[in-house]
């Protein structure tokens, strides 16, 4: 198994890369599509506006897939921490989360097919390699589910999340902050005024 | 598959299941999903290809990349150091009066709304450095939290506001509309906020700082408005059509960019790449619970369901038809996220608020800041367990303090219910054009 998490470690960083470079195309794209707009002298590309909606589709779908590797989806946490019924929908989860994932392969392909038909309006491109977003996730997303239901099944349930899933939304936040604690405030002494107004 | 006489039992199930997916912590996202998968089964006249068609739909717009752009743009703007420029050009300001920090901590957020768009950026920022500070300086640690969480709600009100971008995508709202229709109720917010900030000063009896020499306060200035000034960019450029919201939000990330390697020389690559990742990942999570209920907002269209609701609830009078939509979103929103529960409650109240004669750019202002009140109230206050985490105490502990401060957010709220001019008066004064004749 561990070659499993080799290989989805290994799939994360590609992914990893492969949103930033989707990133990095559709906001060229728009900027070029500011300034040739504003600026005469830049020719307009008739393209920009489609293929940057095609880069974003596609980071929303990798992203989607990623954030199940870690269980960052957002989920309603409706028991108690640690309670019986807390569990079960622990497990549940896990387990539902692997029939999203073969409906997005099987039936996600047979929609992709269907792009072959279709071309997007100004560059004439064949919409499958779009509309794939959706089977390309399911595929990713069920990887990362036998991995951690592996992990489950092997090593329990704690285990597989300590191992797997990621820190709280807060403390994420917190550490995207990233901030020096007092910068602006080290030189100020306040003048203690107390009970004076 | 139902035969055909049980469908009318389909509206019903749409909801049933969602409610028993989301119970069961399935993830929101996929709970959307997973309601559309199970009416596949059970209903021959939806599709695979449908709910597929559907989802991509969901993501099929342009103006949603403004939301990991401006996402982009808040994180770049934290990596920068810029709330560090805010707090001290703030503290200038406010320094010689009582409980300087508490007031501080409020007039940064209003800057910093103008800036980034999200609230958790926000709480984090403003938190990670007021909290240990007002602790110092003797505030009790419950009221650092309280005003911390509560004064970063501002950040979705005051433009640019994620929230708004996904509210004017789903709802086909003007989104520059709604930018210019949040500015006074954010501010009202902001009073009404340093009025509660008052009244705990004096209870607590907190002391002032030293007035701060002329030369500090001229520099912080010039280092706080350069900052400041990008909501002006933003909405300056749309009204003006020189730029879309979405091509807005690149060009706030352009000045991010300019702010943080020319100016203040704070940024570096390696912290661009690191701001850069987190927010795709960040954003795809978000947006990808939008394209799941992209798929849901069809199923309730396909079944009628609004004109059933419509038939159902008897309010013709707007404004209690508004106060109960607002509090139905105030309680949803306090177990919820809200992007997911916008894109769930916008489409189904649209059709109620427009018929009743509701101007949407109101209604989409009311419903954002019902939803985002939800920030700061138990169980799912992202903005309060930020805050209280950085202050170091139980999310209970602050509750108290926060509530007097939501108490006061709930008043101009009902306020702008009441008289929509609050919010629709400087859009019709500046841009009639962005929100229509009505």
């Amino acid at each position: 198994m561990s070659a499993l998490d080799t290989f989805n470690r290994a799939i994360e960083k590609i992914i990893e890369y492969v949103l930033l470079l989707l990133l990095g195309f559709f906001l060229c794209l728009i900027l070029y599509q500011v300034l040739s707009r504003n600026l005469p002298v830049l020719p307009p590309i008739y393209w920009t506006e489609e293929f940057s909606r095609f880069a974003f589709q596609w980071t929303v779908m990798l992203g989607t897939a990623l954030g199940v590797y870690h269980a960052d989806h957002f989920v309603l946490d409706a028991f108690k921490r640690g309670s019986r019924l807390d569990r079960f929908t622990r497990y549940v989860r896990e387990f539902v989360l692997v029939g999203i994932a073969i409906f997005f392969i099987v039936k996600g392909w047979e929609y992709a097919e269907t792009g072959w038909r279709r071309t997007s309006t100004a560059a004439k491109m064949p919409m499958f390699y779009v509309y794939v977003t959706f089977f390309v996730c399911g595929v990713i997303m069920l990887l990362f589910k036998i991995q951690r239901i592996w992990m489950l099944l092997t090593q329990g349930l704690d285990a597989m999340e300590e191992a797997l899933n990621s820190a709280p939304p807060e403390e994420i936040a917190l550490r995207e902050g990233d901030l020096d604690p007092q910068g602006p405030l080290r030189r100020k002494t306040p003048k203690n005024t107390n009970g004076e107004g | 598959m139902l035969s055909p006489e049980l469908f009318f039992l389909l509206p019903w199930l749409l909801f049933g299941l969602l409610g028993v997916f989301i119970t069961l912590g399935i993830p929101i996202a996929f709970s959307l999903v997973l309601t559309a998968m199970t009416i596949v089964l059970l209903d021959p006249r939806v599709t695979a290809w449908v709910v597929f068609q559907r989802m991509y739909n969901g993501m099929d717009s342009f103006v949603l990349l403004a939301v990991p752009i401006f996402l982009l743009a808040g994180n770049l703007i934290n990596k920068a150091e810029v709330t560090d420029k805010l707090i001290r050009f703030a503290l200038n300001i406010f320094g010689r009066f009582r409980g300087a920090l508490a007031n501080v901590n409020v007039a940064v957020s209003i800057m910093f709304a103008g800036v980034s768009g999200s609230s958790t950026a926000d709480s984090a920022g403003v938190g990670a450095i007021l909290i240990p500070s007002m602790k110092r300086e003797g505030y009790p640690t419950a009221f650092a939290v309280a005003v911390t969480a509560a004064s970063s709600v501002i950040g979705i009100i005051i433009p640019p506001s994620i929230n708004m971008i996904v509210w004017g995508a789903l709802t086909n709202t003007s989104i520059g509309g709604m930018f210019l229709a949040g500015i006074v109720p954010g501010i009202l917010i902001g009073l009404s906020q340093f009025t509660v900030n008052y009244w705990f000063v004096r209870k607590f009896n907190i002391p002032a700082h030293e007035p701060a020499p002329m030369r500090e306060i001229l520099s912080s200035a010039r280092d706080g408005l350069l900052a400041a000034a990008i909501p002006v960019i933003i909405i300056g450029g749309i009204r003006m059509g020189w730029f879309t919201p979405t091509e807005a939000a690149v060009v706030a990330v352009a000045y991010a960019l300019f702010l943080g390697f020319v100016v203040y020389r704070t940024l570096n690559g390696r912290k661009v790449l690191e701001a850069s990742s987190a927010t795709v990942r960040l954003a795809s999570l978000s947006l990808f619970s939008l394209v799941g209920a992209s798929v849901f907002g069809y199923l309730i269209s396909f079944y009628q369901i609004p004109p059933k609701l419509m038939g159902g609830i008897d309010i013709t009078d707007p404004i209690v038809l508004l106060f109960v939509m607002a509090a139905v979103m105030l309680i949803i929103g306090t177990f919820m996220d809200s992007l997911p529960a916008m894109a769930i409650m916008g489409p189904l109240f649209l059709p109620l608020a427009l018929s009743a004669g509701i101007h949407p750019v109101h209604f989409g202002i009311v419903g954002v800041m019902a939803l985002g009140f939800g920030l700061i109230t138990p169980p799912y206050g992202l903005c309060l367990m930020i805050a209280s985490k950085i202050g170091g105490i139980a999310l209970l502990k602050a509750m108290g303090p926060t509530m007097v401060y939501l108490a006061g957010m709930l008043m101009v709220l009902s306020a702008i219910i009441v008289f929509p001019e609050i919010a629709l008066g400087l859009p019709r004064l500046i841009a009639p054009e962005l929100i229509g004749v009505r």
